[in-house]
């Protein structure tokens, strides 16, 4: 019976596989095959120039150009399919470190870009080798026979992977693809994202013949052809292109009815990618769209209301106690001060634990921290409990060792009695750990994540933005170069499908006269590799009007100074020698009042946060010492 | 190599309609199998985070993967292919909600994936085979 059914399933297989037999399958073979003609043209192309020709570099440029579309035109699938392939046909970097969340067990590894947005890029250099350009479109054709593997079509025989690349695709109309995060001719933006969408009403309407039973609704294609008209009346100047209306009224709900779709089509996922995406978010706004960082840690299976209000009661003492300090003088309120958003505006960086010295690094704030997936400002931890962990351990900051932490939190009665009984709902570990004391801290400081600011209302619940802030997102989305790197929804350094965390190098001064870089090493610390030096994790901008001062030794004392150093082009752009800079050197010529728009629309990513007073006093110890601490410590 | 005898758990799944204990059902005391060349201290590690996966997977897994064998509970056995981390979570459309993120940690996926690797094989050797990959 089994041997039946296994060789029935063969059959099937290998037939399906010789011969596509539905019209989506068709429009796949269509335009993948169409990108590989272009591909080939474009190399033989390039062998044939002389690219001291202006003439011919201009032949080669509207060659790239035209496979540009005809990439695009397939990207819906070529992204989500195969994520790794894909950067040899677009990498947006020569050079990629990256650890993605599934490997972040793993060692960060290398990975070569190649392809079309390279080329152009290439192509525009003064001093310019053949057999360069040759070498990146190169690697683009080698990659493409995989979009023809049985491991990658075989998706198309069903509905699932086609609502997943969907999602995938409207994500990045939100966050990618009007910012020209992989399209060095700030012209052309506009322009392909017309032909994308174009391309893809095609796909969506081959799908919906080829799977009558898992349709796009009506409703769902009736705004998505709202969309495509917006975007036809919209100037073709990405600076002028209205990212705000385009996001709120038509990709974000369009988002919503996609997430529907998913869930009463029971769409399953077979790619590790999708992992981190939740299926129930019904907005990108929603805090919920992806999961970053266990916050929970070892309470993770905890649901019951009463059980998750203890842990929450005992993070909050555990805040506020200097007994996790060597010396019962500093908590983590110390630095990230609860009603300051978790950070510290007082200065430049805070003592280190001996109270003389300044630590080498600006304190961050921990709101939205768990929407990270690497962890510190060099992603040197993958879970919030060690980073918690280590800083108690630090001897610059809060210079306490494992053992002491334990014994001296366990001599609490208090504590004591509640980690005892907690014990029950994680049944994995025997005794209490000191990931129990770190899994309560990160569990309760993420409370304050949940918040959100005028410009999630605008967008979500259509609430009114001041025009001021509206222009200012344009900006960030355009002209200015933000969003490049600050991707929609928290504007941090995960962009869609927020499997990863992005570093990048700009050159941040050591002194406001830009004398010198700043010495910090950052990433190399963790991976020394050339690329990464002085490489530090994207931040968040929000609540960034309460977290002065910034950048990640609080260089800058206020946000105007820190849109003054992205106009210049960063530290290169001011003249210091930063050769791995990721930021673009070019000045970005943004008026005076350019300026203020962009920091308007900061200002509307404030959240509501709701603070909490500091607990009244905390638990007593059995050691009379130890009864001296006061809350939140004295430094 | 020696050939797996896949058994469907279909099959299971019938002898098992007429009971619901399985999730009840404590596991037997569990025998693990370190390599020759792994050093006692670093063995002792190894078997607390084997055991600790051992509790992860009675919570997360045993529902839908132990079975009854002739009254005896059977934990299967997985492939390292089986075990890769993260494509557990896709693994099936079951374990897509089942092994989220937000039901299993990464750091417990980890464990489980030590249980499953060092526990002692079952004789003859029985790898399960799911039945729940996508049509």
């Amino acid at each position: 019976m089994f041997a039946l059914i296994a060789l029935s399933a063969v059959f099937l297989f290998s037939f399906n596989n010789s011969s596509p037999t539905n019209a989506y399958t068709l429009t796949y073979y269509r335009y993948v095959n169409a990108l590989t003609a272009g591909e080939e043209a474009l190399q033989e192309l390039i062998r044939h120039s002389d690219l001291d020709k202006e003439a011919d570099v201009r032949q080669i440029g509207a060659a790239i150009q035209l496979c540009r579309s005809r990439m695009k035109a397939a990207d819906f699938w070529l992204r989500y399919l195969e994520p790794i392939s894909y950067k040899k046909i677009n990498g947006p970097l020569p050079v990629e470190w990256e650890t993605e969340v599934f490997e972040k067990f793993e060692k960060p590894y290398k990975r070569d870009g190649a392809g079309l947005t390279l080329a152009a890029q290439y192509l525009e250099e003064t001093d310019k080798n053949k057999d360069i350009l040759a070498r990146l479109v190169a690697e683009a054709i080698a990659i493409m026979p995989v979009y023809g593997a049985d491991s990658i079509t075989r998706n198309l025989r069903d509905h699932h992977h086609f609502f997943l690349c969907n999602r995938l695709f409207l994500l990045n109309l939100a966050a990618l693809y009007t910012t020209g995060f992989e399209c060095p001719d700030t012209a052309a933006i506009i322009p392909e994202l017309g032909t994308m969408l174009e391309a893809t009403d095609s796909i969506y309407l081959a799908f919906n013949e080829s799977y009558p039973a898992t349709p796009l609704t009506d409703e769902y294609l009736r705004l998505y052809r709202d969309l495509k008209a917006f975007v036809h009346r919209q100037p073709r100047s990405y600076s002028v292109f209205d990212h705000f209306t385009f996001i709120r009224d038509y990709v974000n709900p369009l988002y919503r009815l996609s997430q529907q779709m998913i869930l009463r089509y029971r769409v399953a996922s077979r790619s590790m990618v999708d992992y981190s995406l939740n299926k129930a978010a019904a907005s990108i706004f929603d805090k919920a769209v992806y999961n970053g960082s266990n916050a929970k840690g070892l309470f993770l299976r905890v649901k019951d209301t009463a059980v998750l209000n203890e842990i929450d009661r005992v993070g909050k003492l555990l805040f506020y106690d200097p007994i996790l300090s060597g010396n019962n003088l500093r908590s983590c309120a110390s630095c990230h001060k609860p009603t300051e958003y978790f950070a510290d505006g007082q200065g430049q960086a805070n003592l280190q634990f001996n109270r003389k010295e300044l630590l080498p690094r600006n304190t961050p704030s921990l709101i939205n921290a768990p929407f990270n997936h690497l962890l510190m400002l060099d992603g040197s931890h993958i879970t919030l409990q060690n980073q918690t962990l280590a800083v108690m351990t630090n001897p610059l900051e809060m210079g306490s060792d494992e053992q002491k932490i334990l014994e001296k939190v366990l001599s609490c009665a208090d504590y004591k009695k509640a980690f005892t009984r907690l014990l029950a709902y994680t049944p994995q570990e025997p005794e209490i750990t000191l990931e129990h004391i770190s899994s309560a801290i990160t569990m309760y400081y993420s409370k304050f994540s949940r918040y959100y600011a005028p410009f999630d209302e605008a967008m979500d619940g259509g609430k009114a933005l001041p025009a001021d802030a509206i222009a200012g997102f344009n900006l960030f989305m355009s002209k200015a170069q933000c969003a490049t790197c600050h991707f929609v929804p928290q504007f941090n350094g995960v962009k869609p499908p927020f499997v990863s965390s992005e570093f990048e190098v700009l050159g941040v001064p050591a002194d406001t006269a830009y004398r010198q870089l700043s010495p910090d090493p950052g990433r190399y610390k963790v991976n020394p590799a050339k690329e990464t030096l002085n490489a530090f994790r994207t931040g968040s901008i929000r609540n960034a009007t309460h977290t002065a001062p910034y950048m990640h030794n609080g260089i800058f004392r206020t946000m105007k100074e820190v849109v003054d150093f992205y106009d210049a082009g960063g530290g290169a752009g001011k003249g210091l020698q930063v050769g791995n800079q990721t930021l673009s050197s070019d000045q970005l010529h943004l008026s005076p009042q350019e300026k203020e728009n962009l920091i308007a629309f900061i200002k509307s990513l404030d959240e509501q946060v709701v603070f909490e007073a500091p607990p009244a006093k905390l638990p007593r110890s059995r050691n009379p010492a130890l009864n001296r601490r006061k809350v939140g410590g004295e430094y | 190599m020696k050939k797996p005898i896949i058994v469907s758990i279909m099959a299971i799944g019938a002898a098992l309609a007429s009971t619901s204990s399985i999730a009840q059902k404590k596991s037997p005391k569990i025998d693990y199998v370190f390599p020759d060349a792994m050093a006692q201290p670093v063995r002792d590690q190894y078997l607390k985070l084997a055991e600790k996966g051992r509790v992860l997977y009675e919570l997360s897994c045993a529902k839908c993967h132990n079975s009854l064998v002739k009254g005896k509970l059977l934990i299967p056995d997985f492939t390292e292919d089986q075990l890769g981390a993260y494509s557990i979570r896709v693994a099936n459309p079951r374990h897509e909600e089942q092994v989220s993120e937000s039901n299993v940690s990464a750091e417990e996926l980890a464990l489980i994936s030590t249980f499953l690797t060092y526990k002692k094989k079952n004789e003859p050797l029985l790898l399960i085979n799911n039945g729940i990959a996508h049509q």
